[in-house]
């Protein structure tokens, strides 16, 4: 795989802005995170992974290849071909050359339809701690509070939503983001893409990579080795960071020798300004539509305040969200995933506020990825 | 929301760091060592702590018996009275479970915690002279009568703390053996809803209860069963009411020995629009099925179709 996909960088230069432009196998190599559970829920073995792709050959059409390597299989349907590392059973690297268009089309529908997978999802700030120490080549920021807006909303709510979408690419992306964190855009400053290039001036090996909030690194350059030491480094920190939400997090009163203990703790996800569109929030949030993808039942509403019982439809996994216009609290059942808060995040920083993050009991990943 | 629950989740609450909550427990080093264990008064007379929080550093548990005050017992306080004469730390940790740092020197203390609205009634029945320390739950928190033995801690109750609404409280205990069906049906239901979406085949009912109550594994014997009792109940009706086109409940059967609930939704079959639509519909359906359960409406199935008779004209002379 690291030789063909070597050879396709050397032999192909692409502009990732155009990259559904390209024939399949002439664009940027794409690479994917994806998250994983076994079929009964649990967190998934290799053996368990082999069903799990087994499954995907049947109720999807894809034909499922072995190769030599015991944690790699190649997936194919239509022109579309990916190579699928199951090194990590838990978060699937899947590598593909194919056209940007179908090769998205074909994994979105897999992932929608199948409770036992999904994206990553990488918070504005991880984005950013990740293109530290790399040359910053570029960023994209997607920013729009008009998802969580009901369509009964005032027309004096429907003009407070703000929208900022935009692009960068040069060598000022540094010194523009620093303007943009200082002044009022800060509250609305949600990276959605960072561009950079890692390089080694001795070999002249180089790779331009742009890595988005659902995990997905484009590549161009002439360096494998490169772009793989980055997806390396890329599914370490998410898989640190989804295990450190499941081992903090997850809520249960345990019986031991010492007596019970209630391990885990509800986390508080807290907002800078009020909620423009509290009801809408509300209703947005639990719609069972994407990109929440969260179904739930309100079990307590009072004005400002609502609890809900919650079922992420990604994972299977139970949740209970309660919502006030100032914060949400996040409960994380026992064995449930720690990827569905990550997307609830996420989701709150794309739609409501980009300085929401991660504060737990004590110091994880996350704050690492806010500091460096 | 089972207003005799808040206090309860308070007390779990201020043991542990959940902003915007106050943490003067957990500040104080105590944190939940027990949940709902029953303790035996020779000779015969058994009072039911709530909560049971522990300090390690000043070797020190309290037992917390919490109540919204919609119904308080005479009796009950009577008991705890002579509870403190009878039962010892040690007492406890052989009954419970519950280590003390060290036995011998252990303390232990009866405190109760109510909703601030029930504060007048208590003081008018108990008096304000109080052995065990009474918490009032609300806008402010803090200790109406009695003393706690950890000087500290008396302090912090003595002096208050601002409090966030008390429906905000963060919701750990969710059910206990006074909970309503439909109660019961809201935190349950979503339970069977994860079995829709992983389109498992079936489940037995202690595997829903165990998924569904963080404290299931804790509670007492009795309190399980109750629950259990209303859980299969629950699932009985709603099986053959508003979940008939998903869920099915079978009886204890020669392959499985307990009941079981089957799934049999094609919910997730469906295309994403249909899809959507169905697990929204599924969710009001929750949500009448917990109303009516509350209004005392089981399902009742309806009459067996009657025989109709097929219609004649007269015939003409």
């Amino acid at each position: 795989m690291a030789e063909l996909f070597d050879q396709h960088l050397h032999n192909v230069t692409v502009h990732f802005e155009r990259a559904e432009e390209y024939p399949a196998g002439q664009g940027p190599l794409k690479t994917y995170i994806i998250e994983a559970h076994d079929l009964n829920g649990d967190s998934p073995s290799h053996a368990g992974t082999k069903a799990v792709l087994g499954n995907l050959e049947q109720r999807f059409s894809f034909q499922v290849e072995p190769t030599n390597d015991p944690t790699l299989v190649t997936l194919a349907k239509g022109d579309a071909r990916y190579f699928v590392d199951f090194l990590n059973p838990r978060f699937w690297v899947v590598h593909t050359t194919a056209n940007i268009d179908p090769a998205e089309e074909y994994l979105k529908d897999l992932v929608r339809r199948s409770w036992n997978l999904d994206y990553a999802w990488l918070p504005s700030q991880v984005l950013g701690h990740l293109r530290r120490g790399r040359r910053f080549l570029g960023f994209n920021v997607e920013f729009d509070q008009e998802l969580f807006i009901s369509e009964g909303a005032s027309e004096e709510i429907r003009e407070q939503a703000a929208v900022f979408k935009t692009r960068y690419r040069g060598n000022l992306g540094e010194e523009l983001i620093k303007s943009l964190s200082s002044d009022a855009f800060s509250r609305d400053l949600c990276l959605s893409a960072v561009k950079y290039s890692i390089s080694d001036s001795a070999s002249g090996a180089y790779i331009k990579n742009e890595l988005n909030a659902s995990g997905r690194i484009m590549a161009t350059g002439n360096s494998i080795s490169l772009h793989l030491g980055a997806v390396n480094h890329l599914v370490n920190i998410y898989a640190q960071m989804i295990q450190t939400l499941e081992n903090e997090l997850s809520l249960a009163f345990v019986h031991g020798d010492g007596g019970d203990e209630l391990q885990g703790y509800p986390l508080t996800l807290r907002l800078s300004e009020p909620v423009l569109d509290f009801p809408g929030f509300v209703d947005e949030v639990l719609s069972c539509r994407e990109q929440t993808r969260l179904w739930g039942v309100v079990s307590h509403e009072e004005r400002d305040f609502v609890r809900a019982e919650v079922v992420d439809l990604h994972s299977a996994s139970r949740l209970r969200l309660d919502f006030t216009p100032k914060h949400v609290v996040v409960y994380l059942f026992r064995g449930s995933c720690g990827n569905s808060v990550a997307r609830l995040l996420r989701i709150i920083q794309e739609h409501l506020d980009p300085t929401v993050y991660f504060e737990l009991e004590r110091p994880t990943v996350f704050d690492q990825c806010k500091e460096a | 929301m089972q207003r005799s629950l808040i206090p309860v989740n308070a007390i779990c609450a201020f043991c542990k760091k959940i902003p915007p909550w106050p943490t003067v427990l957990f500040e104080h080093g105590y944190r939940v060592a027990g949940i709902d264990h029953p303790v035996l008064i020779p000779p015969a007379f058994v009072v039911k702590p709530d909560v049971i929080t522990l300090s390690r550093k000043s070797n020190c548990a309290l037992l917390w018996e919490c109540k919204s005050g919609g119904n308080l017992e005479v009796d009950q306080f009577n008991r705890y009275r002579q509870f403190l004469d009878f039962v010892t730390a040690k007492d406890i940790q052989r009954v419970t479970g519950i280590q003390f740092p060290d036995p011998e020197t252990a303390h232990i203390q009866v405190a109760y915690c109510f909703l601030q609205e029930a504060i007048p009634r208590v003081l008018e029945l108990f008096g304000s002279e109080q052995r065990i320390p009474v918490v009032s739950l609300g806008q402010t928190t803090r200790s109406d009568a009695g003393d706690f033995h950890d000087e500290a801690l008396n302090q912090a109750f003595r002096a208050g703390f601002t409090t966030p609404p008390i429906e905000q409280v963060p919701w750990l205990v969710v059910a206990d053996s006074q909970t309503t069906d439909g109660e019961l049906a809201l935190y349950l239901l979503p339970t069977v809803v994860t079995l829709m979406v992983r389109q498992t085949e079936r489940a037995s009912i202690d595997d829903l209860l165990t998924q569904t109550f963080l404290d299931w594994q804790c509670v007492s014997p009795e309190t399980r069963r109750t629950l259990k009792d209303k859980a299969t109940r629950v699932l009985k009706d709603v099986c053959e009411a508003e979940f008939k086109d998903h869920a099915r409940y079978c009886k204890p059967g020669e392959r499985h020995h307990d009941v079981t609930i089957e799934v049999v939704s094609e919910l997730m079959g469906q295309e994403a629009s249909a899809q959507t639509r169905g697990l929204q519909k599924l969710a009001e359906q929750v949500k009448s099925a917990a109303k009516r359960l509350d209004e005392g409406r089981p399902y009742i199935p309806p009459p067996p179709p009657t025989e109709q008779w097929s219609l004649r004209f007269p015939t003409s002379d």
